[in-house]
């Protein structure tokens, strides 16, 4: 397999970077279509594998993916050149969005279209709340209800803890880290998280 | 405002989070603290996160440039790019599978506590930029559209800016 420079590894993700609107699902398409079906330089086992481990790292799945990506193609080079172009284009293209929502500031029109947007905004992120804890939920149900209520008891926990004893949600997050790790690892697994771990070890045991 | 300690903020935030909204309860919390941010910029940065091409999670971006001119915005970029390195250390002892289920165990438990905490955020954002009935009603249909995952999130909001302009 030919190994791509930084150079061009730069101006692929650039192209990902900046075509890839409405996230997540649509980026992680074109990262397929063109690593692995198109060049052919990641297997599709190592796509899903790399995959796989990003969520059991904080912060932003999509950036650990490239990262993976990058040094597995070109090393230390590669990890900085897939950096830079995927997100370099977002990063500018949202500046310049926000620099020309700020200049319209004092225009009452827009005034009154933020009175819109910004309930409509609180509405989606209901949504994605709910979207985030979807994946979490459909693995604990397979774990028995004990472990169901355990998930739910997090969620309300969390919500008195910030709402109501105003506690710093730094420290929030750091309790749920630690109990989650006593309360909500897997103790019984479930068949699919069970597949897809020897899936893992398969894979690792080839050799490459 | 002290640049250290705007991106102590931005990073603190990018550490304990997952997905997209994640770093929305700390930066809210630590922001809105020190005053350097108004409950609306989150609802601006959140809305124009999703016309932008990229992670969802660059709507951080946003918020730095509101509360901190391009400045605020570079250092926001720098903060969400340091996390996702931690992947590097996992992929090298992922064999280790104890030591995975323990990390999933507290990703596991992230997640959950994330989710009560941006109910909490969502609320307090709706409340603090003086919404009234009709913001409400506003927020209750965007969420059901929404939800419904019929309509994109972007017709909603320009719908939502649209009518934003009609009744207010």
């Amino acid at each position: 397999m030919e190994g791509p420079t930084a150079r061009k590894l730069l101006l692929i993700w650039a192209g990902i970077g900046a075509q890839s609107f409405g996230g997540g699902p649509t980026t992680l398409l074109f990262i397929q279509r063109e690593m692995v079906e198109r060049r052919g330089w990641l297997s599709e086992a190592e796509f899903v594998r790399f995959w796989a481990l990003c969520p059991l790292v904080p912060g932003i799945n999509l950036i650990g993916f490239a990262i993976l990506i990058g040094r597995r193609l070109a090393g230390w080079r590669g990890i900085a050149a897939t950096l830079a172009g995927m997100l370099l284009p977002s990063a500018i293209i949202t500046t310049v969005l926000t620099a020309g929502f700020s200049s319209l500031q004092g225009w009452p029109p827009f005034q009154s279209a933020l009175r819109g947007l910004i309930p409509a905004t609180a509405g989606l992120m209901f949504v994605l709340a709910l979207q985030m804890g979807r994946p979490v939920f459909k693995e604990v149900r397979q774990e028995g209800w004990p472990r169901l209520a355990t998930a739910v008891g997090f969620v309300l926990c969390a919500a008195v803890l910030l709402g109501w004893l105003q506690l710093p949600s730094w420290l929030v997050l750091l309790m749920a880290l630690v109990a989650g790790a006593f309360l909500l690892s897997f103790k019984v697994i479930s068949p699919p998280v069970q597949s897809s771990i020897e899936e893992i070890e398969e894979i690792e045991g080839v050799p490459q | 405002m002290n640049p250290l300690a705007f991106f102590a903020i931005f990073l603190k935030a990018a550490l304990f989070s997952t997905g997209g909204l994640g770093t929305l309860p700390s930066l809210h919390q630590d922001l809105t603290a020190n005053g350097w941010a108004q409950e609306a910029d989150f609802g601006k940065a959140i809305a124009i996160g999703q016309f932008t091409p990229g992670p969802s999670g660059l709507w951080v971006i946003s918020l730095g440039y509101l509360t901190y001119g391009y400045l605020g915005a570079g250092l926001a970029l720098l903060a969400v790019m340091i996390p996702p390195f931690l992947v590097l250390g996992l992929a090298a002892v992922y064999r280790r599978i104890e030591h995975l289920m323990a990390v999933r165990g507290m990703i596991r438990g992230l997640s959950l506590a994330l989710i009560g905490l941006l109910v909490v955020v969502t609320a307090s954002t709706l409340a603090g930029s003086g919404t009234d009935w009709r913001g409400v009603v506003v927020a209750a249909c965007a969420f059901g559209l929404a939800f419904s995952q019929k309509v994109p999130v972007f017709v909603i909001l320009v719908g939502a800016a649209g009518v934003g302009l009609l009744i207010f």
